[in-house]
């Protein structure tokens, strides 16, 4: 490509050698000239630098040599001035093609096709004409003989003029009908790439229908001419305006990249992307219960965008905003999924819901929506890991707080009776000496305390691991505990194979909880405990008839087993209205190898 | 463990006078009946901080036998009572018990004056000899430090600085535990005189004057584990 700029740049170097050549040359036009071609060359080039892929940046620079090559007709040498005449519409087709497509570089529909076809037809069967039928050498003194003239003919040229007329006028209504349309159905991003080169447009436009006016005025004509020429070489620099604004640079999409790299919540994501991508339309959303693999299908998407929304907006099912809320899509938006390996946030799959256009430059759309997911799942993980932190600091400090509790049990039960009783043995001791009819008595007070210390051992030790859980299993140290409990109770327990003791433990211990918690705040009538086992999740349920509005934040032993079945990767979850009952229910994924 | 060998305990005019505070109400109660049989006089049995201050203001007791741990907390709230106690009583002396052993907590109790406390194992109360020797030396005046306190401090803190030598050092343990020179020496098969040139040096080495009596005794191992005890062990605030 920067060998066909070079050429042009040659080409419009000699060109304008050729025109500052003719007697009585305009300067300032011969310069505005070519300025404009130039500037359609530098445009081109650099929109062409900049997204290979599109066509516009070529475009351009067509639109540039065309512009050159038109002056060629000027020259004084013979096979120059006949191909200037074959080129003496060149830029035109080339402009309009641009219109037509920019800012993709595609022609999108059959009349858009057509548009380009007369426009390059009428230009070629123009400068055929031109150069067959019209002999400037004859006409104008001082031009070079046409080397391809067959006659000079006023008909021919009349017919010629004519028809490139008609074909003027047809390929600008059709070029004002696209634009038109592409203008209402165009979302602000497409708009803000159209309108510089819209308004020189309409400038430009209006400028003729005020020259047709004035055209009596030479010297009003004259300025109009130099204005018109000075637009025309402004209309390059719009185009190129559209394609660096939407196509961003590599130094702004690596300043984007290095922004998402850092966790981020969904809103800040949304905010960054909408800024940087230039589409203030664009939302982070949550696709629940959607397709996992997130396959972009448009049929399917279109069928799914049918349920109406407020304000032209459809509301796709399943979508909802990073708060929740269901999201109301424009028809005209698409959805991409975003990508990075970890776009699953916590209302579903994630995805961008964004301006079509944006999918023009599908390999940054692709590269952001990967790294927008990596910046989400790295917020979720933080987040994730946050809790297990605290969980984690949660357990220790249970573990803390129980073994406090063992050592005030031991030291202020077990231990004092134990010294009680010694004491009351040496005192047997010493009073057996004397004969005394009392130490009977003192040994049996001894005994009394011996008693109750063994009693205050066992139970501790049995809160501390029941003894039958490891010997006999869940299901008979939960049926042992309901026994023991003074409340009728009722077991509902499925037939259970051993599980693993943390399994077995945390599932006890959420029965043992949930037992003392009706027992002793809830003042329950009745409890019904409820084991099922089934496809590898053991859920077992404890539920109550008693007050009621008890939460997990309220005991912190509910809390300890909260922690406790997280760790085993499971849930544990508290259903305590105030108007009564309270269920406590655990599900533990078990492990079957 | 039982503290052997000791010098006898003074005897005073008329019977001990002693408040029992411990919130154990049946430890409590045992500890008294022994007492009792053996001739002391329990004035007062209270389970908490409030009413070891009234009963001490009511009976002007020689000695109060103090739980470390009370009510509400059940942590130091008998130590805390125990320095008020001496603060506004000078007189009374003052004997802690506990459930285990702690070298900060003996530490506080010893600040300024060691004059007429103890800090004893909770189980000495069932060696009832002992425990009411234990109370009479209070009362006396005397100091009072569980042996396995001194044990266990002394085998906590090998001195790595050389300051004594380990033969020193094993003597110093045993003088703790309240041994006499002659059993001291018996006790490591030494010479008399060799033991006594080593507690002369062990005393000059500690900056006191020379002594026999136990309290001064108790005072050389304490100054050496007060001189060994690592900067932020000390009383709590």
């Amino acid at each position: 490509m920067w060998a066909v700029a070079l050429c042009g740049a040659a080409l419009g170097g000699w060109t304008t050698l050729i025109a500052a050549g003719v007697p009585d040359a305009d300067m300032f036009r011969v310069t505005v000239h070519t300025v404009a071609g130039a500037l359609f060359l530098v445009s081109g080039i650099v929109a062409h630098h900049r997204r290979a892929t599109n066509k516009v940046g070529p475009l351009m620079m067509g639109v540039g040599i065309g512009f050159f090559s038109e002056d060629l007709q000027l020259s004084p040498v013979a096979w120059v001035h006949t191909v200037g005449q074959l080129t003496l519409a060149a830029s035109g087709p080339f402009l309009a093609h641009l219109v037509l497509a920019f800012p993709t570089g595609r022609l999108e529909s059959r009349p858009q096709r057509a548009l380009a076809a007369i426009a390059y037809l009428g230009a070629a069967g123009n400068g055929l004409l031109n150069a067959l039928f019209v002999d400037m050498h004859a006409r104008v003194p001082g031009n070079a003989p046409g080397l391809l003239l067959v006659t000079d003919s006023l008909v021919v040229e009349d017919v010629m003029r004519a028809g490139a007329r008609a074909a003027a006028i047809v390929v600008s209504a059709g070029l004002i009908v696209v634009l038109a349309r592409r203008w209402l159905n165009a979302r602000a991003l497409m708009r803000s790439l159209l309108a510089p080169a819209i308004a020189i447009m309409l400038g430009s436009g209006l400028l003729s229908v005020v020259g047709l006016v004035f055209h009596e005025d030479r010297e009003l004509r004259a300025t109009f001419v130099y204005v018109y020429d000075v637009l025309f070489a402004a209309l390059p620099l719009a185009f190129l305006a559209g394609m660096v604004y939407f196509y961003l640079g590599r130094g702004a999409v690596d300043r984007l990249l290095r922004r998402l790299r850092d966790p981020k919540e969904a809103g800040e994501i949304e905010d960054l992307l909408a800024r940087s991508l230039r589409d203030e339309s664009l939302r982070v959303a949550f696709l629940t219960g959607a397709d996992p693999a997130g396959r972009d299908d448009a049929p399917e998407r279109a069928e799914r965008y049918a349920e109406p929304g407020p304000f032209g907006t459809h509301r796709e099912p399943g979508l909802v905003d990073r708060h929740g809320v269901p999201l109301d899509v424009a028809p005209s938006q698409v959805v991409t999924p975003i990508g990075g390996g970890g776009g699953v946030g916590a209302h579903g799959r994630a995805v961008l819901v964004h301006d079509p256009l944006l999918c023009e430059d599908p390999h940054v759309l692709e590269t952001v929506a990967a790294a927008a997911g990596l910046a989400l799942a790295n917020r979720s993980l933080a987040a994730q890991l946050a809790e297990v932190r605290a969980s984690r600091a949660r357990i220790v400090e249970a573990a803390d707080a129980e073994r406090r509790r063992i050592e005030r049990d031991l030291q202020d039960g077990a231990q004092q009776r134990l010294v009680t009783a010694l004491l009351k043995v040496n005192l047997a001791r010493r009073r057996l000496r004397h004969d005394d009819p009392a130490v009977p008595d003192v040994l049996a007070s001894a005994a009394e305390g011996l008693t109750a210390a063994l009693a205050e051992i066992r139970e501790l030790a049995q809160g501390l691991h029941p003894a039958l859980l490891a010997e006999a299993g869940l299901a008979v140290a939960l049926e042992e505990l309901a026994a023991r409990l003074p409340l009728p109770v009722e077991t509902d327990l499925d037939p259970l194979p051993k599980f693993a003791p943390n399994v077995e433990s945390a599932a006890y211990f959420v029965v043992a909880e949930a037992l003392t918690n009706a027992l002793k705040h809830a003042e329950a009538g009745r409890v019904r405990v409820g084991v099922r086992y089934a496809d590898g999740v053991l859920a077992v349920s404890v539920s109550d008839d008693g007050r009621g509005g008890a939460d997990l934040a309220g005991g912190s032993g509910l809390q300890g087993l909260v922690d406790r079945v997280a760790a085993l990767g499971g849930d544990l979850t508290l259903t305590s209205p105030a108007s009564g009952g309270t269920t406590i229910r655990a599900v533990l994924p078990v492990d079957t190898h | 463990m039982t503290p052997t060998d000791l010098p006898p305990a003074p005897t005073g005019g008329g019977s001990l006078r002693v408040v029992l505070a411990d919130d154990s109400a049946f430890l409590r109660e045992a500890i008294a009946g022994a007492l009792r049989g053996e001739g002391v006089d329990v004035v007062a049995e209270v389970g908490d901080v409030a009413g070891l201050h009234a009963a001490a203001a009511e009976h002007a007791p020689d000695v109060a036998v103090i739980d470390i741990r009370m009510p509400p907390d059940f942590r130091t709230e008998g130590l805390r009572a125990a320095l008020d106690l001496r603060r506004e009583r000078p007189g009374t002396g003052v004997l802690m018990l506990s459930a285990h052993l702690e070298t900060r907590y003996l530490f506080a109790l010893l600040d300024g004056e060691p004059r007429g406390v103890g800090y004893l194992l909770k189980d000495r109360v069932a060696g009832i000899d002992a425990f009411v020797e234990a109370l009479h030396r209070v009362h006396a005046g005397g100091c009072v430090v569980d042996p396995e306190v001194v044990a266990t401090m002394l085998a906590r803190r090998p001195d790595r600085t050389g300051f004594l030598s380990a033969r020193e050092l094993e003597i110093l343990g045993l003088m703790a535990e309240g041994l006499s020179n002659q059993a001291v020496s018996d006790r490591l098969h030494l010479a008399p005189r060799t033991v006594e040139a080593h507690i002369r040096h062990v005393f000059v080495r500690l900056d006191l004057p020379p002594a026999s009596d136990y309290h001064r005794r108790v005072q050389a191992v304490l100054a050496y584990l007060r001189r060994n005890d690592p900067p932020g062990n000390g009383p709590p605030k």
